[in-house]
């Protein structure tokens, strides 16, 4: 064990590798506490690991270099609109666009949910979406994201549709 | 006899009255060109040129890595993948500089014995020129001349300098260009019209792309072994008409790397009318490759945003003005996407550069 036991840990707590940043950040850390840095010195890009740790730090807003929070909305073909509110700390004015939601781990061709469906609108401190003409498309999973007016990555959004 | 420390003094006068009245060293030869040059790499050294090319000046000049071998990979692969693209390189490392020694070597390389003239004459016109874009303009007009539309693998028709723009914020890069062309608005009707892109002289980053088909119950239907979609009923080029395309893109930013999309297409106008207006935006992104990541299953998609258009107008003279716009930005499956952005923005600065070679195709090519 070494002196970035630390590190590891607080990385681990933030589940690097759910954030999907894990795979530049463990082989990394497997070579420091193997005391060898061939890979640490390429992998671990000082410059680029602090962006994550700080943005991580910082308010969701500035997660420019991190992969921001995922918001989850379940919704129903059925009743044809799902929202959700979420407090990310935004600040009164922020601005937020929405693309399109892509189709995950579903029969592959499944058509995405139009960004025109997609309507984020920010009441500060919160970020509020929702989506509407669920009828319109296949049951699953469909990801997208938000962003703000400087095109930093707000909000992953999952929809999570059901009959 | 003269004291020994004025003999001294002499003779190094001497010396260095040698050194001044000795002839300038002839250039370095030119590297031979030892074999066929591949996509990938002439994709990446494309995408070296212009990296370097787009770069802030560092104030003194400093080498960079690479940039010589990219060069000679374009000048080598010029004859399969096209002299516009060499010459358009060679304009492009110009406007950056015509007196960092480094980019010199480099344009030396690229421009070969064969353009030597023109590198010469563009030193010339460029020096104390200042502005990229008035230095690339500038340089545009001399390696694609008028009288350049019948050489083999250049423009078959006349155009005005692309005046390109391109930048990323955050997670999305962006591009602009607009141009000049002389030909029919039906020419560029046909040539732009997205089922083309991987027909003509866009082979070299769209390998396919083809009307998807739809799956009856909704969505597309796809060949999960390649992560292609069936193709649908071809639209008539040139034409109007609303529909979803595959695409299979193969950025230079990445050896080895591609996406495969659908996106949905809206051809607005085009003739008989006096205009021409498409635009396109991601319906469900495929697959990916590239970057370190593994590639995900067939169903992932590796961007958010793809979209933009092309819209072109007769002038009525012989002449379309044509501009370009696209925006780009990729999903948390990549990564770093904001990093990412930053070089998209470079290769799709490339990418709209090429707007002549794209319309005014010159036959043999891909």
């Amino acid at each position: 064990m070494g002196a970035f036991d630390n590190l590891r840990e607080f990385m681990d707590r933030l589940n690097f590798l759910a954030l999907k940043n894990f795979y530049r950040t463990k082989a990394a850390l497997d070579d420091i506490e193997a005391g060898t840095f061939s890979t640490a010195q390429t992998w671990l890009n000082p410059l680029l690991v602090a962006d994550d740790i700080i943005a991580l730090w910082l308010p969701t807003a500035s997660t420019a270099f991190a992969t921001p929070q995922t918001i989850v909305i379940p919704g129903s073909k059925l009743i044809g609109t799902a929202a959700k509110s979420v407090n990310l700390g935004l600040a009164a004015g922020a601005t937020a666009k929405a693309t399109a939601l892509q189709p995950i781990g579903m029969p592959v061709g499944t058509a995405a949910v139009k960004a025109t469906d997609v309507q984020p609108v920010v009441a500060a401190p919160s970020l509020n979406v929702s989506i509407n003409n669920l009828g319109n498309y296949a049951v699953g999973n469909y990801r997208g994201i938000v962003f703000d007016g400087s095109w930093r990555g707000l909000a992953l959004v999952e929809l999570q549709l059901g009959p | 006899m003269a004291p020994t420390w004025i003999r001294m003094v002499l003779a190094l006068s001497l010396f260095i009255g040698t050194i001044g009245c000795r002839p300038l060293a002839p250039p370095p030869p030119v590297a031979a060109c030892a074999a066929r040059v591949g996509e990938d790499d002439f994709r990446t050294a494309l995408f070296t040129v212009y990296q370097t090319a787009l770069a802030p000046s560092p104030g003194k000049p400093q080498p960079i890595p690479g940039l010589n071998e990219a060069a000679h990979t374009i000048r080598c692969g010029a004859p399969r993948f096209g002299e516009f693209w060499r010459r358009l390189a060679l304009a492009r490392l110009a406007a950056r500089s015509t007196s960092d020694r480094y980019i010199v070597s480099a344009s030396r390389e690229l421009s070969g014995h064969e353009l030597v003239d023109m590198l010469a004459n563009i030193e010339k016109r460029l020096g104390g020129m200042c502005g990229v874009e008035k230095r690339f303009a500038a340089a545009y007009e001399i390696v694609v001349p008028v009288g350049s539309t019948t050489q083999i693998g250049m423009p078959s028709c006349a155009s005005t300098p692309p005046v390109t723009t391109s930048d990323a914020q955050g997670w999305l890069a962006t591009a602009e260009s607009s141009v000049w062309l002389q030909t029919s608005l039906s020419q560029v009707a046909r040539n732009v019209d997205p089922q083309a892109w991987s027909t003509g002289c866009g082979h070299l980053v769209f390998h396919d792309t083809h009307i998807a088909k739809h799956a009856s119950g909704g969505g597309f239907t796809v060949d999960p072994t390649t992560c292609t979609a069936n193709a649908g009923t071809p639209h008539t080029l040139g034409t109007k008409w609303h529909d979803d395309l595959f695409e299979h893109f193969v950025p230079a930013t990445y050896v080895p790397s591609f996406f495969k999309n659908i996106l949905s297409i809206d051809v607005l106008q085009a003739p008989p009318g006096p205009a021409y207006k498409m635009t396109y935006s991601i319906n469900t992104g495929l697959q990916f490759q590239g970057w370190g990541v593994p590639t995900p299953p067939c169903g992932t998609s590796g961007v958010y945003i793809d979209q933009g258009g092309i819209t072109a107008i007769d002038a009525g003279n012989g002449w379309e003005y044509v501009v370009a716009t696209k925006q780009l930005a990729f999903s948390e499956h990549l990564p770093n996407p904001p990093l990412l952005a930053q070089e998209a923005a470079v290769g799709l600065h490339a990418l709209l550069d090429m707007m002549p070679f794209l319309v005014c195709c010159p036959a043999g090519f891909p």
